[in-house]
């Protein structure tokens, strides 16, 4: 374990420049950019129990979780938008060869500040995070919230839409108060193999108000028909909430239920309190995951956080954070796997 | 004496010295002529992207080697320059564009303003020259 924190920090910071920074230019009115970071990352899990009652064996990896390079072209109200995304371009433990994929690809037309519309492969406006849930520099914690990454061994999809394909959105600008609001489509669900089922389509709606800068209080709905396996339409609702408290307290929660089937549903929420100073940013949080169908997760997991952000310089950021997950009373959860104990760290690379 | 007179001269000069006065200037055809701190801080924050007129907004910062950015973050948006370019590196991170263009010196801002009806920078109050318009800030 410590060969593989000692490679996690130092790696970056020998192979990076400190002062790297971004590729932007302008060419006869076109503004060019080009973004990128790399994320490394030490995972450790101690017994972990599994969706069909079974419990996985403790485990230790170091991996590049993900490089992302973001391309960007803007000229008056015109802009297109590329966010390529590679996993595991290299692996220690399984010998897993990395793959690229398009995480994002769109055209933009941007009429006034109350309406643009996006057409193309676009991360769907959910939440708080799931349009930034790959961008880990811009928040303390290495771990999402189970809203936006699933718990380890669960066997469901995850809670968030999948990507939508046109989107409306826009805000209008008050003196006091800011709204914005985002309206889309997408394809629905991909099945069990990623395959996209072009039968189904989604649709959902996320509105956000931003009251004195301080508040923001958010709402999201999204719906699709399923297939037939699960039952029917979906719904899933949420709402959330973020507060800047003292200058440098920030409070974030969020509820989401997910009613997927006649009878099942999926029910999420967390809150988390970080303390944000100049380079440190040290954070506690309260997480908590639900599915009445899943016979491990039919009462419910908690998970306790706590952990650490620091921006080492302007392109490196570390984090160190530790997990504790207990199920609340379950007969079906395997006994050596009823808590979990998870430690990450993670070095972040910026250009 | 020797240590006297530096003592004294380096009293002179914290007395003479002043810190810059940003003000906020646009084209002379531009037809605004004032803007609220709220609407300022939304234009370089650029959630603001148009003029009422229509126009693309385009904003001019200054490199974080010149004075008059600190003043002006510290003023007019009640944020650091450290705290902007955050904000910048998230919306660029998130795919809701690039930061706005940075140039050297408050002769180019002039420049830049002075050739493009959109464009809005922030130079010290002693730079005013008859190529540009100072924006009235209201704190309303």
């Amino acid at each position: 374990m410590r060969k593989y924190l000692l490679l996690l920090v130092a790696f970056p910071l020998l192979c990076f420049p400190l002062t790297a920074g971004a590729v932007d230019f302008n060419l006869n009115g076109v503004k060019f950019g080009i973004n990128g970071y790399i994320d490394l990352q030490y995972n450790y899990m101690s017994k972990n129990p599994t969706s069909d009652g079974m419990s996985m064996e403790e485990s230790s990896t170091f991996q590049q979780k993900q490089l992302n390079l973001l391309f960007d072209v803007e000229k008056d109200k015109y802009r297109a938008h590329i966010n390529l995304h590679s996993t595991n371009a290299f692996t220690t433990e399984d010998g897993e060869k990395g793959q690229w994929e398009v995480e994002e690809a769109y055209g933009e037309y941007r009429f006034n500040d109350l309406l643009s519309v996006r057409g193309g492969t676009i991360l769907s406006p959910f939440g708080i995070f799931n349009e930034f849930r790959y961008i880990t520099s811009v928040y303390a914690s290495v771990v999402l919230p189970f809203i936006y990454e699933i718990p380890n061994g669960y066997s469901g999809a995850s809670i968030t839409p999948d990507n939508s394909n046109v989107v409306a959105n826009g805000s209008y600008l008050g003196e006091n108060m800011d709204l914005n609001y985002s309206l889309y489509v997408s394809n629905g669900r991909r099945d069990s193999t990623g395959e996209d089922q072009n039968k189904d389509k989604g649709a959902g709606t996320r509105v956000r108000f931003t009251v004195l800068d301080n508040y923001k209080i958010g709402a999201s709905y999204y719906t699709v028909q399923n297939d037939k396996e699960n039952e029917g339409r979906e719904h899933l609702a949420g709402v959330d909430f973020e507060a800047t408290l003292l200058e440098k307290l920030l409070l974030q929660a969020e509820y989401v239920r997910d009613m997927y089937g006649k009878k099942a549903d999926r029910l999420s929420y967390y809150a988390r309190l970080t303390y944000r100073m100049d380079r440190l940013s040290p954070f506690i949080m309260y997480d908590y995951f639900k599915d009445s169908a899943d016979p491990v997760w039919k009462n419910g997991q908690n998970r306790y956080g706590v952990g650490v952000s620091y921006d080492f310089s302007e392109n490196v950021i570390l984090k160190a954070e530790y997990h504790f997950h207990n199920f609340r009373k379950n007969e079906d959860v395997p006994p050596e796997a009823e808590t979990t104990n998870m430690i990450r760290a993670a070095a972040i690379f910026i250009f | 004496m020797r240590i006297i007179t530096i003592s004294m001269l380096a009293v002179l000069s914290l007395w003479t010295y002043s810190a810059a006065e940003p003000v906020v200037i646009v084209n002379k055809e531009n037809p605004v002529q004032s803007v609220s701190k709220k609407e300022l801080s939304n234009i370089f924050k650029q959630k603001q992207r148009s003029w009422d007129s229509g126009g693309a907004i385009e904003v001019l910062n200054l490199s974080k080697g010149n004075p008059v950015i600190h003043e002006f973050t510290k003023k007019m948006l009640d944020m650091s320059v450290e705290d902007l370019e955050k904000y910048y590196l998230k919306n660029a991170l998130s795919g809701k564009g690039q930061p706005p263009r940075t140039v050297d010196s408050p002769e180019k801002v002039k420049e830049i303003v002075g050739s493009n009806k959109d464009v809005i920078g922030y130079i010290d109050s002693k730079d005013v020259d008859h190529r540009v318009k100072v924006l009235t800030v209201e704190s309303r």
